[in-house]
């Protein structure tokens, strides 16, 4: 096996264990927890077995497996950053209807 | 035409003023009675000291939110009580109360009056070429002719802030505001009042005004 496969299944394996924890400390909800184990287990299986991808790598027309995996990781890196974005929007919309909520409701010392 | 002055209310954002509060508010209470001014301190700290006050209503956001949600609290304030017409200025006593009045008055024949500072040579070229870029961008896009947007006094009429409303949490509050007025095509007027310069941009920075100039091209597909 190759090291660069071993570290990816070391690093694979560390997100999944990662994933658990936080789906028990309930930061993450059980479908967050079988999308994330379903990416890190499908990236696992890609570096062990590379044939098993080819099919995809022959039919996108990319040259090397290592560069389906660049591009997939682009996009999900994208996907996440927007998710983070819309996420941080709604965050900062609620705090700020709320601290104005506390602020009129407040005595006006009159 | 109904006299909006006669219940006319003040709306000061103050952020870390300290002491400078009292003073500013006892000028103002030259031209409007304290219990009609709304001071809304913005997360300060320590926080606006009550006894400063001398009767003007507090209201205090428990964080820092920015100079545009501190105005529209206020004037959400403001409004609650019965407000006919709202004063906007800002809270480091760079504004002159005594142009309350004309700005009130001037209220009689339009729904928004904003002030326009004669700047001169007081403040660094950068600051001014960054206004006069602000001015011509803001009145090209939205068909104003207003001298000094970013100038945050100003008082309208209370029918006037449903439309007016606006989302901008910092300093852009002034230019949406204004941008606002020219999509609704309300009423507008502009008074010249002279200027005290402490820092009239205080916080805002030169990526700020960039930011502005593409989020006004925004404003003017979205308004």
């Amino acid at each position: 096996m190759l090291q660069l496969q071993i570290v990816s299944l070391l690093f694979a394996l560390g997100m999944v264990y990662w994933t658990w924890t936080s789906y028990r400390r309930r930061t993450i909800r059980l479908g967050e927890l079988a999308l994330w184990v379903a990416v890190w287990s499908g990236f696992s299986l890609a570096v062990l077995l590379p044939q098993s991808v080819a099919v995809f790598v022959q039919r996108l027309h990319v040259n090397r497996v290592m560069d389906l995996f660049m591009i997939l990781g682009f996009m999900l890196v994208w996907v996440v950053l927007f998710l983070n974005h819309l996420e941080l929007r709604r965050m900062q919309k609620r705090l700020l209807d709320l601290v104005r909520e506390l602020a009129l409701k407040q005595d006006d010392g009159r | 035409m109904n006299d909006p002055a006669r219940r006319a209310f003040v709306v000061i954002p103050v952020y870390n003023e300290g002491p400078r509060v009292g003073p500013l508010l006892r000028e103002v209470a030259r031209h409007v009675p304290l219990d009609r001014v709304v001071v809304v301190d913005d997360g300060s700290r320590p926080a606006v000291d009550r006894s400063l006050l001398g009767g003007a209503r507090l209201v205090r956001h428990a964080i820092n939110l920015g100079k545009g949600m501190a105005l529209r609290t206020g004037c959400e304030k403001a409004l609650a009580l019965g407000a006919g017409a709202v004063v906007l200025m800002d809270g480091d006593g760079q504004h002159e109360p005594g142009e309350i009045p004309r700005l009130l008055g001037a209220l009689t024949d339009v729904d928004i009056a904003f002030a326009a500072r004669d700047l001169g040579w007081k403040v660094p070229w950068v600051r001014l070429f960054g206004n006069r870029v602000l001015n011509a961008w803001t009145n090209a896009l939205f068909a104003l002719d207003l001298h000094d947007i970013w100038c945050g006094y100003r008082a309208f009429r209370a029918e006037a802030f449903p439309v007016l409303a606006w989302n901008a949490s910092d300093y852009a509050a002034d230019v949406e505001m204004a941008v606002r007025a020219g999509r609704a095509r309300l009423r507008y007027t502009e008074v010249r009042i002279g200027a005290i310069y402490h820092d009239a941009y205080k916080g805002v920075t030169v990526l700020d005004g960039l930011r502005l100039l593409v989020q006004l091209a925004a404003w003017r597909l979205t308004l």
